[in-house]
């Protein structure tokens, strides 16, 4: 949720955009490719190492929960020796990337299996809530947020102003899981209308999502209001005026568009936040994703899966700020030179 | 800063909802501990209690009173936010400005790692500092405080870049000043206000993610407890003891909703626009007014007001007319209400305002009522000042020329081209079907003002309202303008109410010269006795003793200002 | 190899499965947002509906292993018992029947079994006495992977010999070892059919079809998710229990992966699982509930454990008294559990032979007393988190210290930092709780954390003192072939460690297996058996 605050920030009085990148003089497809494909390069090399360095940091000894409760010391030695933590740390390292490059991330302390069927068992689950929730999210928070700020423009409206604010803050604090609890009691238990837990009938997506969704709905409405409350302000908003096209002809063709930019870039890295960040909500739905994956990991000290997920979830997040760049470069070539994040 | 805590405008509902709210938090953080402490963490045998008057929200399974914990709570839920955010402020400040300061390479090599930062959800980041900093409250903190830095300093670059091209900067820059020194001295200042606002955002954030630490595990260990590790110890009885939950819950959703509030109201404080009461106009009910025989002008304003409601008149009662054909320039310096008493003309003044008048007509509309859109469209065109922002950036050129003809006179989408690329040939503009296809921001000043002014012809008006339309144009590109309006003027004999500071640049085409001053007209001059400098208004003296300077080609000094 | 290829197009049918209808997912949703049309797909059955031949059941986390020499946590076990068969049985009363052996004859230093007719394995391989002695011989070796093998073996060699003319296994010990019989029952001994044997790696996965004993072979697994069992038809021999096992066996048994008790009770309560054991409070809502029948058993057994290493404080024994009168049993249960679990009168759980249940022997509590020995004592606790919600119970027993004076620190970590502080870090800690989950059900199980070689010297001891005079008292014990001779024998041990407090015996952490009506489980000295999930209607 951090990247929502990047994208709040940008529309707070003050902050400019602006990039900070050089222009290069150069066609401008050239620069962007090979920005974004450098900028993948480096953060897939600053996560690995990361990676590598950060998580056997973490106390508690892999091979001691591996052996299991009750093994002899002898037994947590050979267990030590077979997940290979016996070897010096540079021989270790040169293993995990010589395994990194070859797309082949080591087997699970725990169980023995590869770390990529791991992750590609847990990938699908995540990415289908996540991009459920986002879809719906962006269908219900652009409207409102539109049209509140509409509703409140030049100062109308004060009262819908104050409780939208009130409202998006409240539901925004209101922790998660009493959220996501509460719609298990009201609609798994109660109702009966969807199933409790567990990832078995497509009716499993209904709760989880709604529960994923309130609080990005929250956040997102309030930008799209701010932002267009900053768009209405326009010269070309006035121009449009000026035009007498009508309310409906300026909202949709003057506003909208220029809502496009944040929304994307926004939901991008939503989207990006989701995939990792759902630990809360799967956790209360039993629901098999990489969050709680993770969370189970460094529980059991399981560091190839640890790496692996913390990899896979850094490599998307890169991706899909790239896709949302891409996105903006082909809707508007203005974005060449600028990075979405700089929204 | 004082002085914004006794204006009226400071405090909104939702100042003083947060505020207030927050003041609470804090007296109860500093008086919970030591009155309840006993209370909240003493063993007791009445164990797992449900609520009554003796507990008002039950004991714990140590018979502890809950509520007494949940109040106790805050002290240290308050101080870990407050540490986590001022982690991630300060350090992102920090390393936004160092990243901003550095080389332009490894600026960019800076922002793609914090690129791919931001979007990494910050819990997993958090979740693994926790980890391995063996969970309790400093390492919640640090864990929720570091998570928060990309995003920080994200932010932070972004407003140093936007703020360094400010011309303070740029100046101290040329002066040789310390790049450190401009930061600390020049930068920082001015990104205080925004920051403060973020503050308060990443403050309720860093809440939000405490508690989820909290949630799974790795956030306070007992026997400390905030208000995520009480949310954590109600979880096991979420279903068979729901009191349990309730303290925290709400305590949480309080702290967070105060903060945004304030945050909210921060940042509606900062931005002007939201300041602005909205006034519904009293419109006159007739959309028409009748004509008299004798009054042939175009244009007739009498006895024109315009006010903030409530407040300051900024246009004091202006009379004067436009007949057809006639050129009728409104010059004064930003503030005097020209472009007020433009706008009003157009029927198109400010939201906030009120505008009355005795009389008030372009033709026979009324323009005190809301005339027919389409016939204001046909006859009255309007060109702006500043041509870089009148188009939407978003749309091709030629779906935005052609929005009048096919709104309005219901052409077609080919037919409406085809009348706009002749207009845009008529201008001087090359290639003229090409840029219908281009962007706005792919044409330049002068060719999107000259589109703009062929726009405004093909419906031919019989007023065009030009509002400063040279001012923020360099000047060959301003002499080619003023020769489009000639033109327009020659050939078609439109009437026109040209708005402008500058006597130099109107004196070549209007027929008659309104001077005004602080909402007033000082003095009305025809073309003749402008050029034979026949002034007696010691105002429109000083306005002519600025011409010059413009002939010798620098910018004139109120250059971009608003004009109001 | 068949199974994984067979699960891995499962998996990938699963991928592509779940794509599609998110596309169909986000249009009906999104049109019918807080849609009052209810569930699409299955909704949930009503309670109480029974489906014909599948029983849906709940573990906690992904099995570590399949192999029964490496099975380490509590689901490992429950599917072992789905596909695997062991010599014996544990009935009720500790009574030992039978299983693949069909007699046995014991000595303290040997077992011969006879192993019975027309068992055979998952890939029809017939079960001799070879293969039961090569299965038992992977299990018996001295670098055997099982942390088992010193409870069901002792710690000297051990040698497995098989007679396939007379259908007999004998396993020789070097050492009187009387605790060999029970030991065959246990999930670790289970036997491994010959294609399992061959490929070790594939065993622990899951994926030799043709490794399986019991009664169920591994159908389906995706990994977080679900695993799916199926009934072998060609398995006709189920274990000789004296106790009486109504119902069916299911044909499917479908167990998903939830660690989260409050979910998995609801699923139970909305009809979407069948059997569950869980843990924590939602086990009360439960209670009074007709259709469900419920069974609370010990996950493991809660006492205080000293670090008795020289240089800490608790190898005096007054201060080890101290501790027990500060602590109060039912205080501690509530913390621990909500005052679900049973008060113990011994470290061993009452299902184990030979626990005491004695409550006399217990040092009774005395908080006055306790605080005049531990005022200002300095001690380091560490506490698991899983004991009790978030360690609620290391919480009680330091607030309890610190209540009677003691100048305490109590660290709460997770399991995993928990168990390398006791067993690497061996001088960070004074004072824990210990939880004793004592798989293999035996005296010495219950004993081994806290007697005989120390853990740094290669030892299961981990509270530090080696304990010789319990040490001769297992000894002998070991060398008793009656019940009831061994018990005096052990009561002799369990009065030294209580009464000169190395241990202070707490309560159960409990648990609840829960069965809707319509199916059953038997536990049997609490200890769930999942070959005897039924369905009764």
């Amino acid at each position: 949720m951090t990247s929502s605050i990047v994208v709040e920030a940008s529309r707070t009085p003050g902050v400019g955009a602006g990039s900070a990148g050089g222009r290069f003089i150069r066609h401008p497809w050239v620069g962007f490719v090979l920005r974004r494909l450098g900028g993948l390069v480096l953060s897939f090399v600053v996560l690995t190492v990361v990676t590598f360095l950060i998580v056997p940091l973490i106390p508690g000894d892999p091979a001691v929960i591996a052996a299991g409760d009750g093994a002899s010391p002898a037994q947590v030695a050979s267990v030590r020796a077979e997940l290979g933590l016996d070897l010096p740390v540079l021989t270790q390292f040169v293993n995990y990337v010589s395994g990194v490059l070859r797309l082949d991330m080591g087997n699970s302390f725990v169980s023995g299996e590869s770390v990529s069927t791991l992750i590609f068992t847990r990938f699908p689950f995540t990415a289908e809530i996540a991009l459920l929730a986002i879809v719906l999210v962006l269908l219900l928070s652009v409207p409102l947020g539109m049209i509140v700020a509409i509703l409140t423009r030049g100062g109308r409206n004060k009262w819908l102003d104050n409780i939208f604010n009130f409202l998006t803050s409240l539901i925004y604090s209101v922790p998660q899981y009493v959220v996501a609890t509460l719609l298990v009691v009201v609609f798994a238990v109660t109702l009966r209308w969807f199933p409790a837990a567990g990832a078995t009938t497509l009716s499993s997506l209904v709760l989880p999502t709604a529960a994923l969704m309130l609080g990005p709905v929250c956040v997102i409405s309030r930008i799209v209001r701010r932002e267009t409350a900053v768009v209405l302000n326009k010269d070309y908003i006035r121009t449009a005026r000026g035009w007498r096209l009508g309310a409906l002809r300026t909202n949709l063709r003057y506003v909208l568009p220029n809502l496009v930019t944040t929304t994307l870039t926004l939901s991008g890295l939503i989207l990006a936040a989701q995939l990792g960040g759902a630990v809360v909500i799967e956790t209360v739905f039993a629901w098999p994703g990489l969050g709680q994956g993770i969370v189970n990991a460094i529980l059991q000290r399981d560091y190839p899966v640890i790496r692996g997920i913390i990899l896979i979830l850094g490599l998307l997040a890169t991706l899909i700020i790239t896709m949302v760049d891409l996105i903006l470069a082909i809707i508007d070539p203005r974005n060449l030179g600028g990075t979405s994040s700089d929204v | 800063m004082t002085s914004r805590f006794r204006s009226k405008e400071f405090w909104t509902p939702a100042m003083i909802t947060g505020g207030g709210l927050l003041m609470a938090l804090i007296l109860i953080a500093i008086i919970a501990p030591s009155t309840m402490k006993q209370a909240a963490e003493q063993l007791t045998p009445h164990a797992a209690l449900g609520p009554s008057a003796e507990h008002w929200l039950g004991t714990d399974d140590f018979g502890r009173d809950l509520l007494a914990r949940a109040l106790v709570a805050t002290r240290l839920t308050l101080l870990m936010t407050a540490g986590a955010a001022a982690i991630s402020v300060v350090s992102g400040v920090v390393i936004g400005l160092a990243i901003w300061l550095s080389g332009r390479r490894v600026r960019e090599i800076a922002l793609r790692i914090l690129e791919t930062a931001v979007a990494y959800p910050s819990l997993i980041f958090a979740l693994v500092i926790a980890a391995v900093l063996e969970p309790g409250v400093s390492s919640a903190v640090i864990a929720i405080g570091i998570a928060g830095i990309p995003g920080f300093a994200r932010i932070t670059a972004n407003l140093a870049s936007a703020v360094s091209s400010s011309d303070y900067v740029v100046t101290a820059r040329l002066l040789g000043v310390s790049p450190v020194r401009i930061a600390a001295r020049h930068m920082l200042p001015n990104m205080a206000e925004p920051l403060l606002i973020l503050s308060a955002t990443v403050f309720a954030l860093s809440l939000v993610e405490i508690s989820a630490l909290s949630f799974i595990g790795l956030g306070v260990q007992s026997p400390e407890y905030d208000f995520g590790r009480l949310l954590n110890d109600s979880l096991g009885a979420l279903y068979t003891q729901p009191v349990e939950a309730v303290g925290p819950s709400v305590m949480i959703a309080l702290t967070g909703l105060s903060v945004m509030l304030i945050g909210d109201a921060l940042a509606a404080h900062a931005d002007p626009r939201a300041k602005r009461s909205f006034f519904r106009r009293v419109l006159d009910r007739n959309r028409t007014v009748p004509l008299a025989e004798s009054d042939t002008a175009l244009v007739r304003v009498k006895n024109l007001r315009v006010s903030i409601p409530g407040r300051q008149e900024l246009v004091k009662g202006v009379s004067f007319s436009i007949n057809p054909g006639e050129v009728v320039a409104l010059v004064g310096e930003s503030g005097s209400g020209k472009s007020l008493t433009a706008m009003a003309v157009a029927g198109l003044p400010s939201e906030d305002l009120a505008v009355d008048a005795d009389l008030l007509r372009v033709g026979d509309m009324n323009m005190l009522a809301a005339p027919d859109q389409s016939r204001l469209a046909k006859e009255i065109s309007i060109v702006y000042q500043d041509p870089g922002t009148t188009f939407n950036p978003s749309l091709r050129m030629g779906s935005q020329l052609t929005e009048v003809l096919r709104t309005h006179l219901g052409m077609g989408r080919a037919e409406a081209r085809e009348v706009i690329v002749n207009a845009l040939a008529s201008v001087n503009i090359t290639q003229p079907a090409h840029r219908l296809r281009q962007h706005p921001h792919e044409l330049s000043g002068g060719m999107r003002q000259r589109a703009m002014i062929a726009a405004s012809i093909v419906t031919s008006p019989k007023l065009i309202v030009a509002d400063e339309p040279t001012t923020a144009l360099d000047v060959t590109v301003q002499a080619e303008v003023l020769r489009q309006f000639r033109r327009i003027h020659r050939e078609q004999g439109t009437a026109m109410l040209f708005i402008s500071h500058d006597l130099a640049v109107v004196e070549a085409l209007c027929d008659t010269i309104l001077v005004m001053k602080s909402g007033e007209i000082v003095e009305r001059l025809t073309a003749a006795e402008l050029a034979a400098r026949k002034v007696t208004h010691s105002y429109t003296k000083a306005l002519l003793a600025a011409i010059p300077t413009l002939e010798l080609g620098s910018a004139p000094a109120t250059s971009g200002a608003p004009t109001s | 190899m068949k199974q994984n290829s067979q699960s891995t197009a499962d998996n990938v049918a699963r991928r592509g499965g779940r794509i599609v209808p998110l596309a169909a997912a986000v249009a009906v949703i999104a049109v019918a947002t807080g849609c009052t049309t209810g569930g699409t797909g299955s909704a949930p059955a009503a309670a109480g509906q029974v489906s014909t031949d599948t029983i849906r059941t709940v573990v906690n986390a992904d099995p570590t292993s399949f192999a029964p020499v490496e099975v380490r946590n509590a689901d490992d076990y429950t599917f072992n018992r789905f596909l695997f068969s062991t010599l014996v049985r544990r009935d009720e009363n500790n009574k030992i029947v039978s299983d693949l052996a069909s007699k046995w004859d014991i000595t303290p230093t040997q077992g011969t079994f006879t192993i019975r007719d027309g068992a055979t394995c998952s890939d029809g391989t017939p079960i001799t006495a070879s293969v039961v002695a090569e299965s038992l011989k992977v299990f018996a070796s001295p670098d055997s992977k099982s942390s088992f093998r010193t409870l069901v073996l002792g710690d000297g060699p051990a040698t497995v010999t098989a007679d396939d003319a007379a259908s007999t296994v004998t396993v020789k010990l070097a050492q009187p070892w009387t605790d060999l019989l029970q030991g065959m029952s246990l999930h670790a001994t289970g036997i491994v059919c010959p294609a399992g044997l061959k490929d070790p790696k594939a065993l622990t996965a899951g994926d030799v079809p043709g490794a399986f004993s019991g009664p169920y072979t591994l159908t389906k697994k995706q990994h977080g998710v679900s695993y799916t069992f199926t009934l072998r038809e060609d398995y006709k021999t189920w274990p000789a229990y004296e106790s009486k096992i109504e119902g069916t066996p299911a044909k499917t048994i479908e167990a998903s992966v939830n660690a989260n008790a409050s979910a998995v009770s609801n699923e139970l309560l909305t009809g979407t699982r069948d059997i569950a054991n869980i843990r924590g409070k939602d086990t009360s809502r439960f209670d009074g509930n007709k259709d469900f029948t419920t069974q609370v058993i010990p996950q493991g057994s809660l006492y205080i454990m000293f670090n008795e290493r020289p240089g800490h404080p608790f190898t005096d024994a007054a201060l080890r008294k101290a501790v027990a009168q500060a602590l109060d049993a039912k205080a501690f249960n509530q913390a621990a559990s909500g005052g679900l679990g049973e008060i113990y009168s011994s470290f061993a759980h009452p299902g184990v032979p030979c626990s005491s249940k004695d409550t006399g022997m217990l040092i009774k509590p005395d908080p006055s007393a306790a605080a005049k020995t531990l005022a200002g004592v300095k001690i380091r606790m560490v506490g698991a988190q899983v004991f009790g919600p978030n360690g609620a119970a290391n919480t009680y027993v330091a607030e309890a210290l610190r209540a009677a004076g003691a100048d305490i620190e109590l660290r709460n970590v997770d399991l995993a930092t928990w168990s390398t502080d006791l067993t690497q870090n061996i001088d960070s800690w004074d004072v824990t709780v210990m939880g004793g989950i004592n798989a293999g059900g035996t005296m010495y199980g219950a004993l081994s954390p806290v007697i005989g070689t120390p853990v740094e010297k290669g030892g299961l001891n981990w509270g530090g003192l080696e304990n010789q005079p319990v040490l001769d008292i297992v000894a002998k014990a070991m060398t008793q072939t009656d019940d009831t001779q061994r018990c005096t024998t052990y009561k002799d041990a369990q009065k030294i460690m209580i009464q000169e407090a190395h241990v202070v015996p707490l309560s159960s952490l409990p648990s609840q297996v829960t069965i809707r009506s319509g199916f059953a489980m038997h536990t049997f000295n609490g200890q769930p058996d999942e070959s005897t999930m039924r369905i009764t209607k």
